[in-house]
C-alpha cells in the first residue's frame, strides 16, 4: 500500500484517469485507489472519474497480485506526475 | 421482466457532424487510450441519452457523463476538449449519479456560444469504455436519436 497526495489541479479527469488505466492494465494485479472509505478500480476509467478525487486529496494505492509492488509504485509515480 | 434486453445499437446523443476517433484533436482520445468510440462536432449544446442506461458518473465539472446499460456496456460522453478547465461554467447537467434514463432523455445542456472561445474544441468524444466492438454508421451529419452504431 502506498499513500499519495493528488496534486492535479483539476483532479482525476479524463486525461490523468486514462493514463492511470493505461498503466494499470500493464500489470496483472488488481489495483485500487482508496479514498474516503471507497475503493476505485484503477483499470476502469468510469470508476476513477466517479471517485471525485480532487486536488489535495490523500489516497491510498493498493494492489494485490504477483506484480503488486511494482504496480503500486508505477501508479504512485503517475499520480505524482500530474500537476495541471 | 424475466429476461434482459441486449443493447444492440446506440443512438446519437447530439446533433452535429460525425467525427472518427482518430480525427479528434486530442491524443488522449484519438489514440483510443480510453477505448474506441466516435465523436460529434455539436451543432448545439443539447445532449441526450444514447440508450437506456444508468448514470454512473457525473464529473464534478459537469462536462463528462458516464453511463452503463443493463448489459454492462459503459459509455463516456465527454463534451468538448479540455472542458474540465471551465469548472462547470456553461454546463447545466440534468441528471444525477444513480438515475436511470431512457434513450433520448436530456442529460446535459451546454451553452456552446459561451464556451466556444474558451476551449480548443467543442468536438465531443463518445467512448465505449467497456470495449465492446461495433460498426459505426457511415454518416456525416447526424441528429440526436438517430442510430449511430451497431454492436457486433
Amino acid at each position: 500500500m502506498l499513500k499519495v497526495t493528488v496534486q492535479a489541479k483539476t483532479g482525476l479527469h479524463a486525461r490523468p484517469a486514462s493514463q492511470i488505466v493505461n498503466v494499470a492494465n500493464q500489470y496483472k494485479s488488481d489495483i485500487f485507489l482508496e479514498f474516503e472509505g471507497n475503493r476505485f478500480n484503477c483499470k476502469s476509467i468510469l470508476s476513477l472519474m466517479s471517485s471525485k478525487i480532487a486536488h489535495g486529496d490523500k489516497v491510498v494505492i493498493s494492489a494485490t497480485g504477483q506484480d503488486s509492488t511494482l504496480a503500486e509504485q508505477k501508479i504512485c509515480d503517475i499520480i505524482t506526475s500530474f500537476v495541471e | 421482466m424475466l429476461f434482459s434486453k441486449k443493447t444492440k445499437e446506440l443512438y446519437a446523443p447530439l446533433d452535429g457532424d460525425l467525427v472518427p476517433m482518430i480525427d479528434i484533436p486530442d491524443s488522449v482520445f484519438s489514440s483510443k487510450m480510453m477505448g474506441d468510440g466516435f465523436a460529434i462536432k455539436p451543432a448545439n449544446g443539447m445532449v441526450y441519452a444514447p440508450a437506456d442506461c444508468e448514470v454512473v458518473m457525473v464529473f464534478e465539472t459537469s462536462h463528462a457523463i458516464g453511463l452503463k446499460t443493463k448489459d454492462n456496456i459503459e459509455i463516456l460522453i465527454h463534451f468538448g476538449i479540455d472542458t474540465v478547465k471551465l469548472n462547470s461554467v456553461g454546463f447545466d447537467v440534468k441528471v444525477e449519479e444513480g438515475m436511470k434514463v431512457k434513450k433520448g432523455d436530456l442529460l446535459l445542456v451546454v451553452d456552446i456560444d459561451q464556451i466556444r472561445d474558451k476551449v480548443p474544441s467543442l468536438i465531443t468524444p463518445i467512448i465505449i469504455t467497456s470495449g465492446e466492438k461495433f460498426i459505426l454508421e457511415e454518416k456525416f451529419k447526424i441528429k440526436n436519436g438517430e442510430k449511430v452504431l451497431s454492436f457486433i
